[in-house]
């Protein structure tokens, strides 16, 4: 099957059209066989739509994603014991547990975006989402419930890495892979379509959507109470968009509503103001970032998100007048608005951005653009 | 007269027929049925560089009533084909297709058990519904690893789908008939 760029663009807004009724969309367009396929992996579900030269490469090629999403959820989820992830946490306090590379590049990960977010993302809840009961019916904890899951300390407090491995450092602190393992996935599973030669593919791994490829896709914004009303179209051409929000799994104890995004500042759940959309790079970063800028809420976010260019973001706040959307500038012509009532602003960069903690005034530090 | 009779009847045929299409036509036909993989792409992928011994078994009414009472789900099958893969003789995984209704059309669904009796892998291979009732990606990954017990419902373990409940419901059967009909197949051979 060859498709032409316009036809395959056809497809794409018609697909992201249909999306815009499910609250999801898959569509790419290039020139090959392509394969589409729905698996379930790490804990969820994951849509694939690989390209390729003959449908036998498409095939491989989209068997070894899924092996590569595979691979990242036995070494990360703590839904089962025998993870890299689960023994270290389990392992005696004070004592120094090797590590693999890939689990020390996770770790790394979640150092360098807890302290970029000043521990808004945490990847050390575990303590916090068991005393919530987060994987069960939901509870509200007693204040000593409270306390002792907080005596797992933050995330530089619970967990030290060293040259040899990591250190758990107290009693409490254990790691929490829901604020970056599918984001890990999809960036594990695009390296492995890179590696078969794949130029043009669309990953959806439980509604976190990677697009490696020069197709431009369409991607719908939900609204964040009304998952099945899109409110916003975006299209982008690379790169992975990742939600939070509460819409779907929150839970409701004894009259109260117990959102599943937990604030590890505070160790309560984080106020439900609507939900965020990040597009980055990196499946990994937008996942952690989507998670980082809902705890934070949409003030908070929108001037993180001006002091820096490496992602893009999306906050629908829900106000009484309606929805107000927060949207990074270079998202300018990226964005539609679907829904007229819908309030659109943008927001200013700052004046000084920066990256990594480096000033983008920095010569050789070229500016990231979608 | 013979031939205006002929004439008169092929004109009364021609209309018929193309009475007949313009009706077929007018009315709502069924979407193409979508199929993601076949079994042999499937099968191939699921157990890359394995042996696939296919089995057909005759289902007795004992062993479908026993997979019925253990899934809690009518076992309509009275044949049942297991794929039964082998990598230097060792058993590495049983796949099944399960074909059933969603609405009014059908899936067909295939599931993988691991020697341990869980579900190590669910793959859509056809839907011939409209897309949208698919379900949602995110909801099949919940099965997986899943053991037959009661976690394996709609109202525990497996969270449904908004909107989408024949489809969850669907695929929650599948899931549960088929762990059901592994154990009795597996039970009858010990």
């Amino acid at each position: 099957m060859r498709l032409s760029r316009n036809s395959a663009r056809r497809a794409a807004l018609r697909a992201g059209a249909l999306a815009a009724l499910c609250g999801g969309a898959l569509a790419a367009g290039a020139w090959g066989e392509r394969v589409d396929r729905r698996v379930g992996a790490m804990g969820t579900g994951l849509t694939l739509e690989v390209e390729a030269r003959t449908r036998a490469e498409a095939l491989a090629a989209s068997e070894a994603a899924v092996r590569a999403i595979g691979a990242v959820e036995a070494r990360l989820s703590t839904w089962r014991d025998d993870s890299e992830l689960a023994r270290l946490n389990c392992a005696p306090v004070g004592e120094i547990v090797a590590v693999s590379p890939a689990l020390r590049a996770d770790l790394e990960l979640c150092d360098r975006w807890w302290r970029a977010t000043a521990g808004a993302f945490d990847p050390n809840v575990g303590a916090l989402v068991e005393a919530w009961d987060l994987r069960g019916a939901g509870r509200i904890p007693t204040a000593d419930q409270l306390a002792s899951a907080r005596a797992a300390g933050d995330f530089a407090q619970g967990f030290a890495l060293e040259p040899g491995g990591c250190v758990r450092r107290r009693e409490r602190a254990r790691l929490e892979e829901g604020g970056f393992g599918k984001g890990v996935g999809l960036d594990a599973a695009l390296d492995a379509l890179r590696a078969r030669g794949v130029t043009s593919a669309v990953l959806d791994l439980g509604g976190q959507v990677a697009l490696l490829g020069g197709s431009r896709l369409r991607w719908s914004v939900a609204h964040p109470q009304r998952r099945e009303q899109a409110v916003l179209a975006w299209d982008f051409e690379r790169g992975s968009i990742a939600t939070s929000g509460n819409s779907e799994r929150a839970r409701v104890v004894d009259g109260r509503r117990i959102g599943h995004l937990l604030d590890p500042r505070s160790g309560e759940p984080a106020p439900d103001l609507g939900s965020v959309s990040v597009w980055a790079e990196r499946a990994a970063d937008a996942d952690v970032l989507s998670t980082a800028l809902f705890v934070m809420g949409p003030r908070k976010a929108c001037e993180f998100a001006a002091a820096r260019d490496d992602f893009a973001l999306v906050w629908l706040e829900r106000t009484p007048q309606g929805l107000t959307v927060h949207a990074s500038e270079s998202l300018r012509t990226a964005l539609s608005v679907l829904d007229g009532s819908v309030q659109l602003e943008f927001i200013p960069p700052a004046p000084e951005r920066t990256r990594d903690g480096v000033s983008l005034s920095d010569p050789q530090r070229e500016p990231s653009s979608l | 007269m013979w031939a205006w009779a002929s004439c008169s009847s092929r004109g009364r045929a021609l209309l018929a027929a193309f009475a007949a299409s313009a009706l077929l036509s007018a009315s709502p036909s069924p979407p193409p049925e979508k199929v993601f993989l076949t079994l042999e792409e499937a099968l191939a992928l699921c157990f890359e560089g394995c042996e696939i011994a296919k089995e057909v078994v005759y289902l007795t009414d004992e062993q479908r009533e026993a997979a019925a009472k253990l899934s809690r789900v009518e076992c309509e099958a009275k044949i049942a084909r297991p794929y039964v893969a082998t990598k230097d003789g060792k058993r590495v995984g049983v796949a099944y297709v399960d074909v059933h209704r969603v609405r009014s059309l059908k899936e067909s669904v295939l599931v993988v058990v691991d020697p341990a009796g869980k579900l190590a892998r669910v793959e859509l291979l056809s839907f011939a519904e409209p897309l949208e009732y698919v379900p949602k990606a995110q909801w099949w990954g919940q099965f997986v690893g899943k053991p037959l017990d009661d976690e394996l419902s709609l109202k525990r373990g497996v969270r449904g789908i908004t909107g989408a409940t024949l489809s969850a419901r669907a695929a929650v059967d599948a899931a549960r008939r088929v762990l059901a009909l592994h154990k009795v197949l597996e039970d009858s051979k010990s």
